[in-house]
């Protein structure tokens, strides 16, 4: 087939051509027999083409996408955000908080004792001159008899 | 797909739902082979899920599946990772093949619509696998020729002489077939 019409048939068939090409086939159409034969034979295919059964994939096939998809290692990303989903992060967050007050309070704690085993073993380390004025267990009365015991003696007080 | 992008399987999985059968039929165009079909189909929706960051909001989804389908296709087949299966449409004496009815008592109409399949198929493998690729996204999955454009990278002067000449190559086959004689038209690109 000779004529230039013909590689625009399949496009006006297609409803794929400018309304100035189409007019300009729809008017050649009418004068060219083997293009108008060419024309019916491109409808009647591209109708029985639609009417084909087409390809259904199995069910399967969505399981076996899926489970490669899961496999793959994470962008970093979806990483971060998985970290950062209240879901994780609440917990987490309680989890931070509590860990800080333990610190906080067992610290406390420890410091108190550490400064209570202190003053013992200062007392221990002097327990000998605390002995001899017998003194352990004493008030600040005591102490301050203690202090003042010479003069009170010369003041011949018991 | 943004969300895909940041690895939201969910969101894939409905992208999944929406668009498998679309590629699986175009997948099974060019391979004409179900087990093939599907293999392809998988491999396209992992590489559209590791490559969806590449995805840019200002294309069109469906153009940008069918991108990634089609260089899939075209570079596996290419490599001769799946070769296409050759269906045979003529006898030694150029008469159809007849292709057998799954059923004893399969209905004509049934079993003309295998060997119309059977010559369309037979059509197909005889296109070039860019004719093939545009004649399969505009007959099939219905694009119109600026997107199958798209698709190609190919301007749409050029797909338009892509689907005319395989629509004509298929559609003598089809005529052949149903002529009952005769060689079916082969492509000349």
């Amino acid at each position: 087939m000779s004529c230039t019409v013909e590689d625009e048939l399949t496009a006006y068939v297609d409803g794929e051509l400018s309304a100035v090409e189409a007019a300009r086939v729809r008017t050649h159409l009418t004068s060219c027999t083997p293009c108008r034969a060419t024309e019916a034979l491109l409808r009647r295919t591209v109708t029985e083409l639609a009417a084909l059964p087409a390809f259904e994939p199995s069910v399967g096939l969505r399981r076996r996408v899926l489970a490669r998809v899961e496999s793959l290692p994470r962008p970093w990303r979806e990483r971060l955000r998985h970290w950062l989903r209240p879901a994780v992060l609440a917990p987490g967050g309680v989890a931070l908080v509590t860990a800080l007050v333990v610190v906080v309070v067992v610290g406390q704690r420890l410091g108190a004792e550490r400064a209570e085993r202190g003053l013992e073993l200062a007392v221990a380390e002097h327990y000998e001159l605390l002995s001899d004025y017998e003194v352990v267990g004493v008030s600040r009365d005591d102490l301050d008899v203690i202090e003042h015991l010479d003069e009170l003696q010369k003041e011949g007080r018991p | 797909m943004v969300r895909v992008a940041a690895g939201d399987t969910a969101a894939f999985a409905a992208l999944y739902d929406r668009h498998h059968r679309s590629v699986a039929r175009f997948a099974h165009r060019f391979v004409q082979d179900a087990g093939k079909a599907e293999e392809l189909t998988q491999d396209i929706f992992v590489k559209l899920f590791r490559h969806a960051g590449r995805y840019r909001a200002t294309a069109r989804f469906r153009t940008f599946l069918f991108r990634v389908a089609a260089n899939h296709c075209l570079n596996e087949v290419r490599k001769g990772e799946y070769r296409v299966t050759h269906v045979p449409e003529h006898d030694e004496g150029g008469r159809p093949v007849e292709m057998p009815a799954p059923e004893a008592h399969a209905p004509d109409r049934a079993v003309e619509g295998r060997e119309l399949e059977a010559t369309v198929a037979g059509a197909l493998q005889r296109l070039s696998e860019r004719e093939r690729t545009a004649f399969a996204l505009c007959r099939f999955e219905g694009m119109s020729y600026r997107d199958i454009a798209e698709v190609l990278s190919a301007s749409e002067a050029a797909v338009k002489s892509l689907i005319h000449r395989a629509t004509l190559s298929v559609a003598r086959a089809v005529e052949a077939w149903q002529a009952g004689a005769g060689s079916p038209a082969r492509s000349e690109a």
